[in-house]
């Protein structure tokens, strides 16, 4: 089934154009990897869908539903989440606090219902900690749940981020470069995170330069350049592709 | 006993209670949700004179025009919330300074503020068919102040408060993760506004008297100079912050002349030597409570992963 799919997406930042007529999709239960060089166009490309860029052109395609124009909350409550490249953790707030952020779109209480603080709202209040705490029991971090996220190692930080991200519940998780900055053992670990959750029917799409990541993980590959979709196929197809060997080592004969 | 019920110490409790309220108000918009507001005193103005005015002319009882100016803040703060919540930070400043200037020089030229001369004579709250004492007057001033750190405290440790801290931390993030942010502003500007307007019927029914001097750009700063001594974003700073500052020019009255000098003095070297404020707790020493907590052994046991439980 389709999740995503996008149709001639493209972002123009005045002259620049950093996404350009990009037609792909998702299907449901997959794990598709993101490649391309530095400056392709990747990291826009996953703003474009979480709602944080508006597209210049193009449409965008969720559950059926047009999701053109959405903003990041809307994209959000649509059930896209996503974590960030420059790990953008609320490093003042508790690593509980921050995965209880990640609940916000599946809680109800507004001002007046938290400030009368009825059974309802307490009730709420109560499992989504509960829940919370799972997801953080899931990347391992439970005993950290009280400490600022500040503290926490920058392997750690990352599994932070995706425990926030998965408090939404997505039906779509984006991962940008979830294993940036990581030794082998915490590439591992993430990798078997991936794989768990694929297990639970979890749909990925991730954007990585650790090769040995991206082909043991990943089912489908896009491969973009410059802007643009280059290539797609499974991860063999794509390591003989000359067309993505030309964009990663250049041309023969280019001078660069 | 007689020196605590004197007027003009009680007059000193209702007005440092006023700015507490003041202060706990401003302490969501900036302190909470981030959102720097130097035209507090606007929403205290517009609390003051609609009760006055109701009372006044519509013969409002206090009890009434109370709320009444409650809920019209809270709706002024929606609709000028609306628009300035559109920018940030700098920006943001700029716009409420403006909003502040506009309604001081509004109140100066309406008919219906009595322009320059202000209102007068307006009537003193009654309680069962008598007129309300000072001292009655200061204790229902700390009720509401009770009241109003209590819905603070209430409002911050919720999933609303949790969406105005990730506002205030990273506004992108908070955006990814699902929260309506012009929304969540324009509320934490709406409780403000309705904070001010509770302080301002309360401020005008005490004194009995309001023009537009008493709302002007001073008072915003003082305002925020109040929770930004206190420590943005804590209740008990809030408080303490308003505490000190509205006391500080009566404390400071027998300096005369350098009453001013000393109370600026004060502020810069505060701010100097302990800028998160009173009750902020810095980052720094945050983080190093946690690292020493990491030293002495840390998590119970280093987990890898714990997915076998599900």
């Amino acid at each position: 089934m389709r999740l995503l799919e996008t149709e001639k997406l493209t972002k123009t930042f005045g002259g620049l154009t950093a996404v350009s007529q990009v037609d792909m999709h998702v299907d449901s239960g997959e794990i598709l990897g993101l490649i391309g060089p530095n400056g392709a166009g990747k990291t826009t490309f996953f703003n474009l869908i979480s709602g944080l860029y508006q597209p210049t052109a193009g449409e965008i395609i969720f559950q059926n539903q047009r999701v053109h124009g959405f903003k990041g909350y809307q994209m959000a409550e649509a059930g896209i989440a996503r974590t960030f490249q420059n790990i953008r953790l609320l490093s003042s707030l508790s690593v509980l606090e921050n995965v209880l952020l990640g609940s916000y779109t599946r809680g109800k209480a507004g001002l007046w219902g938290a400030i009368l603080k009825g059974k309802r709202v307490r009730d709420e209040e109560k499992r989504v900690r509960q829940e919370s705490m799972e997801q953080l029991e899931l990347v391992g971090l439970q005993d950290y749940a009280h400490q600022p996220a500040g503290v926490l190692s920058y392997g750690q930080q990352r599994k932070l981020e995706i425990a926030r991200a998965l408090a939404i519940y997505p039906a779509l998780l984006l991962l940008d470069e979830p294993t940036a900055g990581m030794n082998a053992e915490e590439v591992e670990e993430i990798m078997s995170l991936v794989r768990y959750l694929k297990s639970h029917n979890k749909t990925i799409v991730l954007i990585e330069h650790n090769m040995h990541l991206v082909m043991n993980l990943c089912e489908r590959l896009i491969v973009f350049d410059h802007g643009e979709k280059v290539a797609s196929g499974s991860p063999q197809e794509i390591q003989t592709n000359p067309l993505v060997i030309e964009a990663y080592l250049g041309k023969e004969g280019d001078d660069e | 006993m007689d020196s605590i019920l004197n007027p003009y110490y009680l007059g000193i409790v209702v007005i440092v209670g006023i700015y507490v309220i003041l202060a706990l108000g401003l302490n969501i918009v900036t302190g909470f949700a981030g959102q720097v507001s130097l035209g507090h005193a606007a929403f205290y103005a517009i609390g003051a004179y609609t009760s006055a005015i109701l009372s006044l002319q519509g013969h409002l009882i206090f009890w009434l025009a109370l709320p009444a100016a409650a809920i019209v803040t809270w709706c002024t703060g929606i609709v000028l919330g609306l628009p300035s919540l559109r920018v940030k930070e700098d920006f943001l400043a700029i716009v409420t300074l403006g909003l502040g200037l506009i309604f001081q020089s509004l109140a100066n030229n309406l008919k219906i503020t009595g322009g320059a001369l202000g209102l007068g004579s307006i009537p003193q709250p009654e309680l069962f068919g008598e007129p309300m004492s000072n001292f009655s007057f200061a204790v229902m001033t700390w009720l509401f102040v009770a009241l109003a750190a209590f819905v603070a405290w209430r409002a911050l440790n919720s999933r609303v408060g949790r969406a105005w801290l990730a506002i205030r931390e990273d506004e992108l993030v908070a955006d990814a993760l699902g929260v309506n942010t012009t929304r969540l502003k324009v509320l934490a500007f709406a409780l403000g506004a309705l904070y001010a307007g509770v302080a301002g019927s309360l401020f005008a029914h005490y004194t009995t008297f309001i023009s537009a001097d008493s709302f002007g750009f001073n008072e915003s700063a003082t305002i925020l100079s109040m929770i930004v001594l206190g420590g943005l974003g804590s209740i008990p700073g809030a408080v303490t912050g308003a505490i000190l500052l509205a006391l500080a020019p009566e404390v400071l009255r027998p300096l005369a002349d350098y009453r001013m000098l000393i109370y600026g003095l004060l502020l810069v070297i505060l701010m100097r030597y302990r800028p998160q404020g009173l009750f902020g707790r810095s980052k720094a020493i945050r983080d190093r409570y946690a690292k020493k907590w990491l030293k002495k052994g840390g998590p119970k046991h280093e987990a890898a992963g714990n997915r076998k439980t599900h």
